[in-house]
């Protein structure tokens, strides 16, 4: 590690990187601080009011039986979410892996919709997911109704308690090429000289997929899950399209948005934003620390 | 490089205290937050930490008066009216905060330095008129008072030519509480009979007289004392010559202080002063009385305070003094009058009102003003209470014209009056006619300049001109033709005026919403916006302070007579009108497939009952969801009227205005018939659009569908006809109510171009501004005179209901609660839907209100 010398390029060099480390203190932390500061305040309505009220905002939520249900399904979605796409994504990706004709239309096809806003995919999932029963049915209930596959037809996300799993799906639908592709890429990095080995030992093809690949995956699994569940925590578009805003498939961020803006409760909102932002950063802070560690190793 | 992980981390920690920092700064910075914080802290449970230090310790109730009477009659006038006070309101402390010295200089000089600290009394005594208008309501400080004079009904018992000088812009900015006359003409009765006079009644007899005097060798018949009296006789002349309408107009900037009226009026001033002693300068107004008195003049030109200073000498009225109008003035009444104020963001806004309504009451005037020596600003005094001078002013107030004093702060600001002060000092210390009359016309000139500055008269409307930006979200369909059609009525009434469109898409007003909150917490406000008329309003911008009032638009265009009475109250907060509704849809309407109804031998239902059997019969027939349903917030559509039929109109509105109790058995009861409306409702419902639900109905596949009226020109666009493909009905058990809803524009605090703003509020008030918009819009006018030639069948019948029934405000669309406390219920409602039960409902109600509505 050889110490920096103040030389021209480097001084040129810090004077052209400064603007947007200027703009990054002051438009993500900078507002960061304030939104702590919104939060321990007791602001309702249109003009601040700074009023330090400590945690009464956080303590408030805690008590919120709203929040509760935010919590839960933020929870159920995530876990249902994360799941599904690191099972599908691993699973595509063994299936390309297998060396079959084509595969680059099939990755490109698994690939697409990752391409789409959750905006569109939620609306044309909230017109497939159409809840609708007798003769108004329409979307994936009358293909499974006319296909005779009748115990498939649900209420998708107006089932009562467990409607925010419906809402999992297009979200998998979406992300799982995306997980594919980084599964892909770790498979790809795996020596092939290691399976000719274990071939060589005799171990069946499942053995060797239990026993050596997924165990060599597990950094891009870690990648994975960390990048799935940071959008599943913040998740508010897909919900927003699928579902708009009503309480039963409520999530924090978009409790916060209604909150603050329909509801002028600026303090609460801004506590909402917080306690997500520590949510992502139990996930991403770790993960951060461990790859800056690896690089500077490297 | 282990060091450069930890370089943003300090950084991010230094940033944070810098921004802690600034942030602790900015909350006593802005005067425009400080205002809002105050009035947050009226409710006296909320803020005992902001009380003073004087503050009583039990109950906690107190006003702080400020006046400049600490002595003689005046300190003994207030004395009795606070005695008043306390006898009608024992439990609050009345503080009186008087600052004796200088006539009042002094306090004023308190007073400034206390508001530019923001630390405002709860009332404060003040000359009525500009002196008032011109400091305190020019720099926003004062709340007008209109609704206290409509509610103790002030403006029967106040002469009504006193109305438009204590106003401006049609608000009424403080109550007089006492009324001194200033052109009077004191004589000594011995003088004048002694040299054969009567008591002069126009100019002409009254110089005829003095000359007689001088011939007969009084050289100074006309006693005058130092400078301000010199304007004092000013004024009363200028008044003589001019006439009441004349000298009316030199102050509202539609005289001409140049005409050859107005050198007419200053050569009498002139000749008067010939007539007057030659030290007068060195003479306090007392003196001059006393010259009158020993009879070393015959007259002086005084207010109504020389009589107490008269009777204090022990003189006897028609005796040693006698008084009539200062001749050419007769019938014409020159006051002035002390009053008080309600300051914006009253420290304890409450009690201030307690205080004013005592000030303004026949109880308080009449303990004041005969102790004060002056006349009751009412003119239902009680005369055996007053002397024979009083009484005599008495009988002129309450008949004749009032006009205001110049000297006396009621028709020039300080600034104006200061400059005509100089004018006269020059003129007094050896200047001429004409120089005086350019020099009191360059003050006017550079006076109505200001104003025009500030605040433009109302008289040169039609003459707008400049931009002006309005806000709304109305950018497609029938709300932006409708707004097109409007817009184009506006341009042919004002050419001049160029119409900025600053409409936001989106979210149905949400984004909009966003926008316009960041555009005023930027202090950067457009000159009106549009917004749901009610509490949303209401309880967003006027408790923000941000809206004016909008009783004088009301008033100048009458728009009271045309619009219901009950629609008033729903848009009005403490008496004051802060919007102009442009369009009126009604959400209490059922819908139904009357082809459905017809095979199922159902009639319209017209109360809950029937309407339950009704549903009941059509699930018996194999109609799973009778009652078409969309997603959460025509949920809440739903509820609100059910709750207005279980309720009725006085039990609805009780909820709202706090006077309600949500934990009641009847409210328990509008949540069971709820409940039961829900169990006919199609199981999809919140993954559909209102739009879905409507089209159930008109497929057949539901009977009924509760919606508002909007629902109709989704009918007509899908080519269905009334009473063919869908018919209405009141939601049963609300018929002669109309739950109505309301787009409506307002004006803001500070609007940039307020006089255009003006403009346009009067356009989207106007019969032909709404019949422009309304039939595009498919709404129908707030106006009860609307064209009916011009809407639609539906459209028709709800503009017979809308004139005739008793309007009631919706929930949902924003008139009955504000923002916060509708998403408190929204929550509710929502967690309800998700699987809650009815009582559990009902305390999430009950905590609604008392978080976020009027229930403590």
């Amino acid at each position: 590690m050889a110490l920096k010398k103040l030389d021209k390029d480097t001084i040129i060099a810090m004077v052209l990187v400064s603007p947007s480390i200027l703009a990054v203190l002051i438009f993500v932390y900078g507002f960061i601080a304030w939104s702590v500061r919104v939060s321990l305040s007791n602001w309702i309505g249109l003009l601040p009011d700074y009023e330090f009220i400590g945690l009464g905002n956080y303590l408030g939520l805690l008590k919120d039986p709203r929040f509760h249900i935010d919590v839960r399904n933020t929870l159920v979605f995530t876990i249902l979410f994360v799941g599904g796409c690191l099972f599908l994504g691993v699973g595509l990706a063994i299936l390309l892996d297998q060396g079959l004709r084509g595969e680059s239309f099939f990755r490109s096809l698994f690939l697409f919709p990752m391409a789409i806003s959750f905006i569109v995919t939620g609306v044309v999932w909230r017109w497939l997911m159409n809840p609708a029963m007798g003769s108004r049915m329409s979307g994936l209930n009358l293909l499974f109704d006319s296909l005779g596959l009748d115990f498939l037809v649900n209420k998708w996300h107006t089932t009562p308690n467990w409607g925010i799993a419906a809402i999992a799906i297009p979200a998998i639908w979406q992300m799982s090429g995306y997980t594919m592709a980084l599964y892909l890429g770790g498979l790809r990095a795996i020596p092939e000289s290691l399976r000719e080995a274990a071939r060589v030992d005799g171990a069946s093809e499942i053995y060797i997929y239990r026993r050596i690949v997924l165990p060599l995956l597990w950094p891009v699994t870690l990648s994975a899950m960390i990048i799935l569940g940071h959008i599943s925590l913040k998740v508010f578009d897909l919900i927003i399209a699928v579902a708009g805003k009503q309480v039963a498939l409520d999530v924090p961020s978009v409790y916060m948005w209604t909150t603050t803006f329909d509801g002028q409760f600026y303090g609460r909102g801004a506590s909402i934003g917080i306690l997500l932002l520590l949510s992502v950063a139990v996930l991403v802070i770790p993960y951060l620390y461990q790859t800056l560690r690896e690089e500077s190793t490297t | 490089m282990k060091k450069t992980h930890y370089l943003p981390v300090l950084l991010l920690i230094v940033f944070a205290l810098f921004l802690a920092a600034c942030g602790g700064s900015t909350t006593d910075q802005p005067a425009a937050t400080t205002a809002p914080e105050t009035a947050v802290e009226t409710a006296p449970t909320e803020a005992p930490a902001d009380a003073p230090a004087d503050m009583p310790a039990e109950g906690g109730k107190m006003v702080e008066v400020f006046s400049w009477w600490t002595g003689g009659g005046e300190a003994a006038g207030l004395e009795a009216m606070i005695k008043v006070f306390q006898e009608k309101y024992p439990d609050i402390e009345f503080v009186n905060a008087a600052v004796a010295g200088g006539a009042g200089t002094n306090a004023r000089a308190v007073l400034a330095t206390r508001l530019q600290a923001g630390d405002a009394p709860d009332s404060w005594q003040g000359h009525a008129g500009q002196e008032l208008i011109g400091t305190y309501v020019a720099a926003g400080q004062l709340e007008p008072l209109n609704f206290l004079y409509e509610q103790n009904g002030w403006l029967d018992v106040m002469p009504a030519t006193l109305i438009p000088l204590i106003s401006q812009d049609g608000n009424i900015y403080s109550v007089p509480v006492n009324i001194h006359r200033a052109n009077v003409l004191w004589a000594n009765p011995t003088v004048l009979a002694d040299n054969g006079l009567e008591m002069p009644t126009t100019l002409d007899e009254w110089f005829a007289a003095m000359d007689t005097l001088q011939a007969n060798g009084m050289d100074a018949p006309l006693a005058m004392g130092e400078q301000w009296t010199a304007m004092h006789l000013f004024e009363t002349i200028m008044l003589a010559s001019l006439g009441p309408d004349g000298y009316n107009a030199m102050w509202d900037g539609s005289g001409d202080w140049t005409s050859a009226e107005f050198t007419q009026a200053l050569d009498n001033y002139a000749k008067a002063l010939t007539y007057t002693n030659s030290d007068a300068s060195a003479l306090s107004w007392q003196d001059a009385g006393q010259l009158v008195i020993d009879g070393d003049a015959a007259f002086n030109v005084m207010g109504d305070w020389q009589e107490g200073f008269f009777r204090e000498l022990g003189k006897a009225p028609n005796v040693d003094y006698v008084w009539a109008p200062v001749p050419g003035t007769a019938g014409n009444f020159q006051f002035l009058s002390d009053s008080f104020v309600l300051p914006v963001g009253a420290p304890h806004r409450e009690e201030a009102i307690a205080w004013l309504t005592v000030a303004g009451s026949l109880e308080g005037q009449d303990a004041f003003n005969p102790v004060k020596g002056s006349i009751p600003a009412r003119s239902d005094g009680d005369r055996a209470l007053y002397g024979e001078y009083l009484q005599s002013a008495m009988d002129d107030w309450a008949s004749n014209t009032v006009v205001g004093s110049l000297t006396h702060g009621v028709v020039a600001n300080d600034s104006w009056k200061s400059e005509i002060d100089t004018a006269l000092g020059l003129y007094l210390a050896g200047g001429d006619v004409a120089t005086l009359q350019s020099a009191l016309a360059t003050a006017a000139g550079a006076s109505n300049q200001q104003a025009l500055d500030s605040a433009p008269a109302e008289g040169a409307m039609a003459d707008v001109s400049g931009p002006v930006e309005v806000f709304s979200w109305w950018t497609g369909g029938g709300e932006a033709a409708g707004l097109e059609a409007m817009i184009q009525v506006f341009a042919e009434k004002y050419p001049n005026v160029e119409f900025q469109n600053a409409a936001v898409a989106g979210g149905a007003g949400t984004n909009a919403r966003a926008v316009l909150a960041t555009r005023l917490q930027a202090g950067d406000a457009p000159d009106s916006w549009q917004g749901h008329a009610g509490q949303e309003l209401i309880g967003t911008y006027v408790a923000a302070g941000q809206l004016e009032p909008l009783n004088f638009l009301y008033e100048e265009n009458k728009w009271l007579d045309v619009m219901p009475a009950t629609l008033i109250p729903l848009i009005s907060q403490d008496g004051n009108i802060y919007s102009v509704p442009v369009n009126i849809h009604r959400a209490n309407v059922l819908w139904a497939n009357p082809t459905v109804l017809a095979d199922n031998g159902i009639e319209m239902p017209t109360t809950l009952d029937e309407w339950f059997a009704a549903m009941d019969t059509l699930q018996a027939n194999g109609m799973d969801a009778p009652l078409a349903m969309g997603e959460q917030w025509t949920a809440m559509h739903l509820f609100e009227t059910v709750l207005l039929a279980s309720l009725g109109p006085d039990g609805y509105n009780a909820l709202w205005d706090g006077s309600g109790d949500w934990g009641s058995a009847e409210v328990t009861q509008a949540l069971d018939n709820y409940a039961k409306a829900l169990t006919y409702t199609n199981s999809d419902a919140s993954a559909l659009s209102w739009q879905d639900a409507g089209q159930i109905v008109l497929d057949g596949d539901a009977a009924f569908n509760v919606m508002g009226d909007w629902q109709e020109g989704f009918f007509r666009e899908l080519g269905s006809v009334p009473q063919e493909g869908y018919s209405w009905a009141p939601v049963p058990g609300t018929a002669g109510n109309f739950q109505f809803l309301s787009d409506s524009f307002v004006l803001p605090m500070g609007a940039p171009h307020r006089d255009a703003a003006i403009a346009w509020l009067t356009v989207a008030g106007s019969l032909e501004g709404q019949d422009a918009f309304n039939p595009v819009k498919g709404s129908i006018p707030a106006r009860s005179d609307g064209d009916r030639a011009l809407y639609g069948e539906y459209l028709q019948s709800a503009m017979d209901d809308w004139a005739s029934d008793t309007v009631v405000g919706s929930l949902t669309h924003g008139v009955v609660a504000n923002d916060s406390w509708k998403s408190e219920i929204d929550t509710a409602l929502g967690l309800y839907l998700a699987g809650g039960d009815v009582a559990g409902f009902q305390t999430a109600l009950v905590d609604a209100c008392a978080a976020s509505g009027p229930c403590q």
